[in-house]
């Protein structure tokens, strides 16, 4: 717990948790991921309370987070993060089953960075995870507000 | 019987014993009272008859011999008996009088007259009196009020005079079918109509006999209706039109409207206040819905009368007497035109109550249809709501297991791969492929489903740019693949973009996919427009289709070709159609096995578009 994160990943279907940690392992970026069951404890975590609240001071370069939680839904867990000057700039990206149209639209009105519709086929979606893990961590460069 | 002393002197005239001054003056007497042109009777002071003139039997019809035998209270018309005996009395009393009353003749008919009576104490207990005709006079006189008001220029009065000291009587109204369907307002311009020709009063009931108006316009009417309002005894105007003392108001509801509309047609009758009073009932379609009536007439001139109604409502003859005067005599044709007036009147507001009554059942079946709609539309929003909960369901929930079974699989092909001999590799992915397609179904219905819930945005469509944008979309799928695409001027249309893109990339899509075979494959686009709608084709010489299935072409997962033959879950289509129809438009389709299929569609024409 005291080590540092890089990717937050918020799934409560741990078959999808399993699949995306499957993926992230063979690009060599599971190394640092915290798996959270529902939008309550990746509040814990991103605002360190409860489990978290003694965890590393710094925040996930990475947030992947699923739609329909229990306890505090995704886009709950989104708004919370944008209104927080700590977590306001964490990139997060959407991925959830459900390519509805209100689902995208909201995701972005909350803020987030990106949304991905989860597809069936696993070497998509193997591959979209990938692709995301790389870009996020790799390729795109973190604004410095979002280290604290 | 005492002899009178006309008798006395007659009885000495035939007797023959002329010369006394008895006897001359009985032959004065007879010649004076048969020369005279006027009726002459003595009485005594019970009022019976002694003596009368042959001008008398002639104005009367009876024989001297009836007449002797009879009382004045037997001729008398106007008078009631006791009026007679205070009127002996005041003769009495004074010695002379002179006065106009009327009489009944034998065969029942009334005459006017002027009688002057004298009372000399010295000649006994009897009086003698001459009767004047005057019913010629009389006529003549109402003859000649007429002519005077109708000679008489008089500004027609803007406003009736139509309040009473007690006030307005149709708050009281509980009915208010007439009140409210015609309105104040309206109620007195009708009625102003023909009470400024009469100018007496009038009054319109509903059919419990509640006032849905009432005016009075003439001082007369104005005068009798306040005195016999306070007969009454009473400040509560409900109480007084149940007391039954109110003599205009029982008149003129219980005797005339009340008797119209019982009877159905008009109704003219004497009123108490001495004039007349004409009803007639108010009709609704077949339905009586009220009475509407006027004074009209004369209010009586001659004492006796006057004497009686000052009696019956409390009143000086006097008082009664400057009424009557004042009130202008109108000709019977103008009281002809103002019944026809009632009549018009009548019907013009059983009209419009019925109108009233027509344009109340439309507001309420209007207000039930817009309930049913109501209701209606929340059911159909409801189910709209639950079906939309079900698709996201669906996408959401039933895509997460489909991706585990394709995961998992996978996995098991890729860590156990040396585990594993070709039949358990080909087995796994025959799960992975199964997996994906039900996710390829799921995906089309969620796409089918919406396709009928979205709201069309309607713009004018270039068609032909539209057709081509979608034709280098489909590229990938075209690779390879040599195919002739012909394209005509397509008039432009009134439709959603991306609606109208998604059944073109349907269309276009399958002509693609089942041109596969050919080795000269022909895709033609084709579009005319007949008035107000265009259609379009889409022909490509690809497998084609048996006419005989032509009917499921267009179901939900209908397929007319094997899944090894042709990919696809059969939604296409069947979202084709529905956007189709959603704009207005049709669809259907031409094929022949081998042949080539050919698939038309319309849609509104760019002129309607707003």
């Amino acid at each position: 717990m005291l080590t540092a994160v890089d990717i937050l990943l918020v799934e409560d279907n741990p078959t999808d948790a399993e699949l995306a940690l499957r993926a992230l392992k063979k690009h060599n970026l599971a190394n640092q991921v915290e798996w959270v069951r529902d939008g309550a404890a990746a509040l814990d975590f991103l605002f360190r309370r409860g489990d978290y609240a003694v965890r590393e001071i710094t925040q996930p370069h990475l947030v992947l987070l699923d739609l329909r939680l229990p306890k505090v839904d995704g886009l709950e867990v989104l708004q919370q993060m944008r209104a927080y000057e700590h977590t306001r700039l964490i990139p997060v990206v959407v991925m959830t089953s459900s390519g509805e149209e209100r689902d995208i639209v909201a995701s972005y009105q909350f803020g987030a960075n990106s949304f991905v519709s989860k597809p069936v086929a696993f070497e998509e979606f193997a591959r979209t995870v990938a692709e995301l893990g790389l870009y996020w961590m790799l390729v795109n460069k973190v604004a410095p507000a979002g280290m604290t | 019987m005492e002899e009178s002393a006309a008798q006395q002197f007659a009885t000495a005239a035939d007797q023959g014993q002329g010369g006394i001054p008895g006897e001359r003056a009985e032959i004065e007497y007879r010649t004076v009272i048969q020369a005279s042109l006027d009726g002459f009777f003595s009485n005594d002071f019970s009022g019976q008859i002694l003596d009368v003139n042959e001008a008398l039997c002639q104005m009367l019809g009876y024989t001297r011999e009836e007449l002797l035998h009879m009382s004045i209270m037997d001729i008398e018309a106007a008078e009631s008996p006791e009026q007679t005996v205070l009127h002996i009395q005041e003769v009495i009393r004074t010695g002379r009088d002179r006065f106009q009353t009327r009489h009944r003749c034998r065969d029942g008919t009334l005459i006017d007259v002027e009688v002057s009576a004298q009372y000399v104490p010295e000649h006994g207990e009897r009086f003698f009196a001459f009767i004047r005709d005057i019913t010629g006079r009389r006529q003549a006189e109402d003859a000649l009020r007429r002519i005077e008001w109708m000679l008489t220029e008089r500004p027609v009065p803007e406003t009736l005079n139509i309040g009473q000291a007690y006030g307005d009587l149709t708050p009281l109204n509980t009915s208010r079918v007439i009140l409210d369907a015609v309105g104040q307002d309206l109620l007195a311009d009708i009625v102003g109509d023909f009470m400024r020709i009469l100018e007496t009063s009038s009054a319109i009931y509903e059919t419990n006999g509640d006032y849905a108006n009432g005016i009075f316009a003439s001082g007369w009417c104005k005068f009798m209706d306040l005195a016999s309002r306070k007969l009454c005894s009473t400040a509560d105007n409900r109480e007084a039109l149940s007391c039954g003392r109110w003599l205009c108001h029982e008149s003129c509801w219980n005797e005339a409207s009340l008797q119209s509309m019982l009877t159905g047609s008009p109704t003219d009758i004497e009123c108490a206040g001495g004039i007349h009073l004409y009803a007639v009932p108010i009709r609704a379609g077949d339905e009586i819905v009220g009475s509407i009536n006027f004074g009209y007439g004369d209010p009586p001139r001659d004492a006796a009368r006057l004497q009686a109604l000052a009696a019956k409502y409390g009143v000086s003859v006097e008082e009664l007497r400057r009424e009557a005067e004042d009130y202008e005599t109108r000709p019977p044709f103008i009281i002809e035109l103002a019944k026809n007036r009632l009549h018009v009147a009548a019907r013009l507001i059983g009209e419009i109550v019925q109108r009233k009554r027509v344009e109340e059942k439309i507001n309420q079946l209007n207000a039930e249809l817009e309930q049913r709609v109501f209701r209606r539309t929340a059911q159909l929003q409801e189910a709209n709501a639950d079906l939309e909960n079900f698709s996201y369901s669906v996408s959401h929930d039933l895509r997460a297991p489909l991706r585990a079974i394709d995961g998992f699989a996978t996995i098991l092909r890729e860590d156990y791969a040396g585990k594993l001999d070709a039949e358990g590799l080909r087995l796994f992915q025959v799960v992975s492929d199964n997996a994906q397609k039900m996710g390829r179904l799921i995906d089309d219905i969620l796409a089918f489903s919406r396709a009928g819930r979205s709201e069309l945005q309607l713009i004018t469509l270039d068609m032909n740019a539209l057709v081509q944008q979608v034709w280098l979309e489909l590229e990938h799928q075209r690779t390879g693949r040599a195919i002739e695409f012909r394209l005509t001027d397509l008039p432009p249309a009134t439709g959603d973009p991306a609606v109208m893109h998604q059944v073109l990339e349907n269309l276009l899509g399958n002509a693609v996919k089942f041109t596969a075979g050919r080795e000269a494959a022909l895709i033609e686009v084709d579009g005319q427009r007949h008035g107000d709608e265009n259609i379009y084709s889409i022909r490509d010489n690809g497998v084609g289709f048996d006419m005989e299935y032509a009917n499921k072409l267009f179901g939900l997962f209908q397929r007319l070709h094997g899944m090894e033959e042709f990919e696809g879950t059969g939604v296409g289509l069947a979202i084709v159609k529905r956007f189709v129809i959603k704009h207005g438009g049709r669809v259907w389709a031409e094929g022949k096995p081998g042949a080539g299929a050919t698939f038309w569609f319309t849609l509104p024409a760019e002129t309607s578009a707003e």
